[in-house]
């Protein structure tokens, strides 16, 4: 397990020694065929990132109101674990409509 | 996205343009139109913070333990309140004893964001967080400000140990994961909040550009039908207004919300 999350780190570490590339890359305008690739892949890698978080925010709701049902007592503390929980899962689709944000330019 | 010049905009661009500009020039920056050298969301930022002072200002004076009036009260639920949802209670549940002291920034980076959020109901405003510097601003203050607590609260070398890990062997390898998860919060904190924002707004702008759509559209077929269809361009955008407002609040709270958890991190005490 750790060593997975290490070579995780590593690479990306890699890919930010690689930004300045990237950075040089989206200056230009890309050329007619590539920009429709993008628009295509933006509406998949969008559909992708929705209905993965959508199944993980499901299954934390879900746990989260279990465990309310079971101790009602404990509501404040589930509350909290269950809003930090749902806006981290949250953000990773925003990551992806960023990107498609600031890719599809049309 | 393009946006329209607002008024706030102009007007402060004519108080503060001929201050500004020299400044800028001085600096090396040169802005896109030298008649309005401060944008859009820089005017609506700073018209946010003025109007903040002056209220703020004026409610202190009319603070009182013994006879609070009705907006004491509802700010003072802001601070604590029975769902545990207040700053007081965040930070007293999650950094624990000795929190409340980070209550001055922590407070007023939620309150700026709350008052950024909401402002774009207002007919004329556009929410400066929807642009993506303003979010980067108060995530780089928060960051900055978590790092200075722990320092603070374990001195530079306490607190770099928290950047090795719980063993010494696998510092070299817990040292570059590490950073990049303490510099990708910037990253995660600014996006949420930019994404969120711009997010509202175009839902707001589809479903608006939908039912003008429609009303076009009846309106070529049938007079009598376009007439009546004039009332979709009204009513259909006004749940999104509604989710809006939700949004903006909600944002505020986890823009609130993760401050506390990193400070809490920041000062814990090694186990």
């Amino acid at each position: 397990m750790k060593r997975y999350v290490v070579l995780v780190g590593l690479t990306l570490m890699l890919f930010s020694f690689a930004l300045p590339v990237a950075a040089q890359a989206a200056d230009q305008k890309p050329p007619d065929q590539v920009a429709m690739w993008i628009v295509i892949t933006s509406g998949f890698a969008m559909a992708i990132a929705s209905a993965m978080c959508g199944l993980a925010q499901a299954k934390a709701t879900a746990a989260a109101c279990e465990g309310l049902a079971r101790n009602p007592g404990a509501a404040p503390a589930i509350r909290f674990a269950l809003i930090l929980a749902l806006v981290l899962i949250e953000s990773l689709a925003l990551y992806t409509f960023a990107i498609v944000f600031l890719k599809v330019t049309y | 996205m393009e946006h329209h010049p607002t008024w706030i905009g102009n007007v402060v661009n004519q108080l503060l343009g001929w201050l500004v500009l020299p400044l800028l020039e001085a600096l090396g920056a040169h802005p896109h139109d030298p008649a309005r050298p401060i944008p859009d969301h820089i005017a609506t930022e700073l018209f946010i913070v003025f109007l903040c002072i002056v209220f703020f200002l004026w409610f202190r004076s009319r603070l009182s333990a013994d006879n609070p009036g009705a907006l004491q009260l509802c700010f003072e639920q802001l601070l604590s309140n029975d769902f545990r949802v207040g700053i007081y209670d965040l930070l007293d549940e999650i950094v624990g004893h000795g929190g409340r002291k980070y209550l001055a920034l922590i407070g007023t980076v939620g309150l700026f964001v709350l008052f950024c959020n909401v402002i774009s109901l207002i007919p004329g405003f556009v929410s400066p967080t929807a642009h993506h510097t303003v979010p980067l601003g108060c995530a780089l203050a928060v960051f900055l400000y978590y790092n200075y607590a722990g320092v603070r609260a374990h001195g530079p070398g306490g607190y770099g140990k928290h950047f090795l890990g719980p063993v010494l062997p696998l510092a070299p390898l817990m040292l570059p994961i590490e950073l990049i998860s303490h510099t990708a919060r910037l990253l995660s904190l600014t996006v949420r909040l930019w994404v969120n924002m711009v997010v509202s707004e175009l839902l707001y702008l589809t479903f608006l550009g939908l039912s003008l759509t429609m009303l076009y559209a009846a309106w070529e077929l049938n007079k009598v039908l376009g007439g009546a269809a004039a009332i979709a361009p009204l009513i259909v955008p006004l749940p999104f207004v509604l989710l809006h407002v939700f949004v903006a609040f909600l944002q505020a709270f986890v823009f609130t919300l993760l401050p506390v958890v990193y400070v809490g991190g920041a000062v814990a005490e090694e186990h």
